[in-house]
């Protein structure tokens, strides 16, 4: 079996499995991963602006983290570790975009960016926490239907079409959920009391 | 785009439409324009993204493991697509290496059957020769399963180990290096020792050579004759099927009849008139290069315009003395004794173009016997004409059939095998001649 990065390469999804079960390096990289997983998604969100480019860096990052974990200095902060990888590795999924023609973001904004997420990560987290509190307080079918249009992952047209309403419509409701709960946000962290 | 947006709310409105991938290169472009224009614009792009992040995760129910799992999962996918598609790269490269390597083993196996190895050349051609098949040169290359047919003329191949004359009209076929194929004609072959074995097949009969001398001629209508004139040969007798039914040693100076039809292989009287043809036409001859030629048929006068030879030489050969007593010629470097008792056969080069040519010929012939004498004189050539002259021929007796030192350049190799001539051509008369004596020594 091809060695990579000096640790054993996965085959199968059962194989993943059973190997993050048994072995302990394994099972410690998981649940590393697993730990700062949401975190480094938002690191590659807030560089490539999408989903589904955000999942591909995941998974491109993933790759790279297996491959450096042996070089991964135990006992020092895997997230800071994995969201400088994640960075690095989607700055370059948004030049490789930019090079066959499609729009992102320049790169000297990419580190702005990078730098802003990183100084504000604390305030990003209690935003986050916030946005949680916020979302308890939408109708039950409001939040269904918010987080149905965040697990699609079809386009909002087929969406609108699994809605049986127009896209227009759906892409309203969409924002104006969006609003309040941005609204929500804002004001629990103006009032500071709620909190 | 609304005017009544703050910055701050356009970013996060041009964000929106990002993250639903609602958003063009002008949006794009007013996004980052913002963002550097307003520090809050960068801050609020980067919490409006983290904003969607968390609704992400909220609404994936999965836990954290599973989600990282999953992540995994998908890396491995990826992996085993990446690993797939490079599996199948390398299926390709390696079909097109093997591709290619078939059609460079194809075209090697199909060169070898289109061009099959070479099995012998062309040492010696008889002027009269005629070939149906190809025209036949001197020094020609012979291939495995070729077939030289000749309505008439011999042509003289020299094989591994073994000469094979061919006497039209005949044909034959190379099927071996060692074994050929008489579909009707006359073959000679000599073969030396190390030629043992050598075959010639004809539809009802198999020559195998035993170290000998021995001369095949097949038609038809007399089926196969087969004649020893040194060593032994064995005649296998085959029936329609191919398959030997009676085996005949054949010693020297004996020879066989073998008919097909009634599968009868009886001895008959054996007459060494079969060999004259190619031993007047050849003779002790091993091989000849350039633009020499053997004669078939002995001509009446070896005068002035009597044989015209326009584009070759002629090397004829005369007779085989045994001498009686010591015999002194004039050779090219001086008085030559050839003793008593030595066997010397003569050849007779001729060279008669009766008009200037544009490119006097050159030409070489090898002998299995050592030369022991070459005479360029008219008057060594008059004084050996009666001694070696074949019987009924008249010679030229005046001074010009001689040669000319001075533009005809002739020479012994080293070896005292070979003959090299290159003859010039000054009128008014145009007749060269030069006489080998040659010790006999054939194979």
């Amino acid at each position: 079996m091809e060695m990579v990065g000096g640790m054993t390469p996965f085959q199968s999804k059962l194989e993943l499995t059973v190997a993050m079960n048994e072995s302990p390096l394994e099972a410690e990289f998981l649940r590393q991963l697993a730990a700062h997983y949401r975190n480094m998604y938002a690191c590659a969100l807030s560089i490539v602006g999408t989903p589904n480019d955000a999942n591909d860096v995941i998974q491109e990052t993933c790759v790279v983290l297996w491959q450096k974990y042996d070089e991964f200095n135990r006992g020092t902060n895997f997230r800071k570790w994995a969201c400088a990888i994640t960075f690095n590795v989607a700055k370059n999924f948004v030049r490789r975009q930019r090079r066959h023609c499609r729009t992102g973001l320049s790169d000297d904004l990419l580190a702005r960016v990078v730098q802003v997420r990183t100084a504000e990560a604390e305030l990003l987290e209690l935003r986050r926490e916030v946005l949680r509190e916020c979302l308890e307080k939408l109708s039950q079918a409001d939040r269904t239907f918010l987080f149905d249009s965040y697990q699609e992952s079809a386009s909002l047209a087929e969406f609108s079409r699994r809605q049986g309403r127009t896209a227009a419509a759906v892409y309203s409701k969409l924002t104006r959920l969006r609003q309040i709960l941005a609204r929500c946000v804002h004001r629990q962290l103006e009032s500071g009391e709620d909190w | 785009m609304n005017e009544k947006l703050s910055p701050t709310a356009e970013v996060q409105r041009l964000v929106d439409l990002m993250f639903d991938c609602q958003i063009d290169a002008s949006g794009i472009d007013r996004m980052q324009s913002l963002m550097r224009q307003d520090h809050r614009c960068l801050q609020a792009y980067v919490q409006r993204l983290d904003f969607h992040s968390e609704l992400l995760d909220q609404s994936d129910h999965k836990s954290a493991e599973a989600t990282a799992l999953n992540a995994l999962q998908q890396m491995v996918a990826t992996n085993a697509k990446r690993e797939s598609r490079q599996y199948w790269q390398a299926t390709l490269l390696l079909t097109a290496c093997a591709t290619m390597l078939f059609v460079g083993l194809s075209w090697i196996y199909y060169s070898t059957i289109l061009v099959p190895p070479a099995v012998g050349t062309i040492a010696s051609l008889s002027t009269n020769l005629q070939s149906s098949t190809e025209p036949l040169e001197l020094g020609q290359i012979v291939r495995l399963r070729q077939t030289i047919s000749l309505p008439q003329g011999i042509a003289t191949i020299q094989l591994p180990h073994l000469m094979l004359d061919v006497v039209g009209p005949a044909s034959i076929r190379f099927e071996r290096n060692n074994r050929v194929s008489l579909a009707f004609g006359t073959i000679l072959a000599k073969v030396q020792p190390e030629g043992i074995g050598f075959t010639v097949k004809t539809p009802e009969t198999e020559v195998v050579d035993l170290g000998t001398e021995f001369l095949v001629e097949h038609t038809s209508e007399q089926g196969t004759y087969v004649s020893v004139r040194r060593g032994v040969a064995q005649a296998n007798v085959l029936d329609r099927r191919g398959i030997p039914t009676k085996v005949l040693d054949l010693t020297a100076s004996r020879a066989a009849q073998i008919h097909q039809s009634s599968q009868t292989a009886k001895e008959v009287s054996y007459s060494a008139e079969h060999y004259r043809p190619v031993d007047q036409s050849r003779g002790g001859i091993r091989r000849l290069t350039g633009t020499l030629r053997t004669v078939a048929e002995v001509p009446q006068s070896m005068a002035s315009e009597q044989l015209v030879t326009p584009n070759h030489m002629l090397v004829l050969p005369e007779k085989q003395v045994i001498l009686t007593s010591p015999l002194t010629v004039e050779s090219l470097n001086g008085p030559v004794t050839i003793p008593a008792g030595t066997t010397v056969r003569s050849y007779l080069i001729h060279y008669d173009p009766t008009a200037l040519v544009l490119f006097a010929p050159r030409g070489a012939v090898t002998y299995w016997g050592n030369i022991a004498a070459l005479i360029v004189k008219s008057s060594g050539l008059s004084a050996t004409d009666d001694l070696f002259g074949l019987p009924g021929v008249t010679f030229e007796t005046r001074e010009f059939r001689q040669l000319e030192l001075d533009e005809d350049e002739i020479q012994i190799s080293d070896d005292r095998k070979t003959v090299s001539f290159f003859f010039g051509v000054s009128p008014p008369e145009f007749l060269d001649q030069a006489r080998v004596l040659v010790i006999e020594e054939s194979p």
